[in-house]
């Protein structure tokens, strides 16, 4: 009876840390507050290709994003439209109209813009963890294991991060982001 | 009440008929051409400082970038951002280097369609070749101080990244003040240069990232 009393504690506390842990509320994401947008520099490197340019977040109702991409010259590399299960694709450079890339696009952008939440069914959830102030880490996991790994640069949690990087495991891809005051 | 309801209504339409008219076909295409041809060929170097404002629909504010523009007959091109982002462009004859604060990328316009599309681009237009363009559908205008090219793409490519390219050109010494590169979506980039220099002594070295 003892250890039925003990089980059913911990399968209490598991259940309910996976739950906290199945929708993600990061403190301090991409998006300012004051203003519903942020712009940051943006560095893709995947299997040793690079990608440079300017990625703009703009919070355009209670549960949509718009993130533009575009090259630091002028023309536009890729425009989504985010919620918190799905995308929409505005516009791609035919190089990244594949669905895999978009998807990958979808998920890091959302991840980061605080939007992305996952059924408990799917598997995939986020964990958060501050080391500091100023530093939060966050992790996405599939079943498989270690899918996305976030890091924020926070100096003030009312506005947005100043830097984000994103590592990915499934396949060799880092994103930096450096925020621009414009 | 009636009366100023007519002169509500004239101005309005004075207004609208000066815009209008701001910009019309050119009168002389053979004689601005030779000129705009001959020009260019004396052009060996050119150095200026750049503004480029990106209007993007989803924004109020426009994106507000500067630079210095450089370029040396007849394959060297170096655009460099400065504010609020540091950012390199590099061509030297058919090679591209891109710097990134520390990260360096090296791209051969061979290989890279797009790249080499927007080298030909910002060469020709310096170079004077622009007009010679067969990428391009191209109509000229003028008014009392510029002439505008404006540029249609035929490649599939680059109609699918650009509708139209808008080139002014200073009547008084026939050097490029402004580029416009207007998107699909109706986003457009503006590139406004200033305190053009030409032909001044530009070393190969700033073409050449160590």
């Amino acid at each position: 009876m003892k250890y039925l009393l003990l089980i059913s504690i911990i399968a209490y506390f598991t259940f309910n840390n996976c739950l906290a842990q199945t929708n993600y509320s990061s403190q301090c994401n991409v998006i300012n507050r004051n203003d519903s947008s942020g712009l940051y520099k943006f560095y893709l490197s995947v299997y040793n290709n690079n990608i440079s340019g300017l990625l703009l977040f703009k919070k355009t109702s209670d549960s949509t994003i718009r993130a533009v991409l575009t090259s630091e010259m002028g023309p536009k590399i890729i425009d989504l439209e985010l919620n918190n299960t799905s995308y929409k694709v505005n516009f791609a450079i035919k190089q990244l109209r594949k669905k895999i890339i978009l998807k990958s696009f979808y998920t890091d952008f959302a991840s980061i813009a605080g939007i992305l939440k996952f059924n408990k069914e799917s598997g995939r959830y986020f964990s958060e963890q501050s080391d500091s102030s100023k530093l939060n880490k966050t992790v996405l996991y599939n079943k498989k294991g270690q899918e996305l790994e976030i890091y924020y640069f926070c100096n003030n949690n009312k506005t947005n991060a100043d830097s984000v990087f994103l590592q990915h495991f499934n396949f060799k891809m880092r994103i930096e982001l450096r925020k621009i005051d414009f | 009440m009636y009366k100023l309801l007519i002169i509500i209504i004239t101005t309005f339409l004075s207004i609208n008929s000066i815009k209008s008219q701001d910009f019309t076909p050119i009168s002389n295409e053979t004689t601005f051409k030779k000129a705009y041809t001959e020009k260019t060929a004396l052009t060996h170097s050119l150095k200026s400082n750049f503004i480029q404002e990106k209007s993007i629909s989803l924004l109020e504010k426009k994106l507000v970038s500067e630079g210095l523009f450089q370029f040396k007959n007849p394959d060297k091109l170096r655009i460099e951002y400065f504010k609020p982002y540091s950012y390199l462009f590099l061509m030297n004859k058919d090679q591209i280097t891109i710097k990134n604060d520390q990260k360096q990328t090296n791209i051969s316009t061979k290989s890279n369609k797009i790249f080499k599309m927007v080298s030909e681009i910002t060469m020709e237009c310096v170079n004077g070749n622009v007009l010679s363009s067969k990428e391009f559908k191209i109509s000229i205008f003028e008014n009392n101080s510029q002439y505008m090219l404006k540029l249609i793409p035929k490649d599939k490519t680059l109609k699918s990244l650009l509708t139209e390219i808008k080139i002014y050109i200073e009547k008084i010494d026939y050097t490029v003040g402004t580029l416009e590169m207007y998107e699909v979506s109706g986003d457009f980039t503006k590139m406004i240069f200033k305190n053009r220099q030409t032909n001044i002594p530009i070393a190969d070295e700033i073409f050449v990232v160590n």
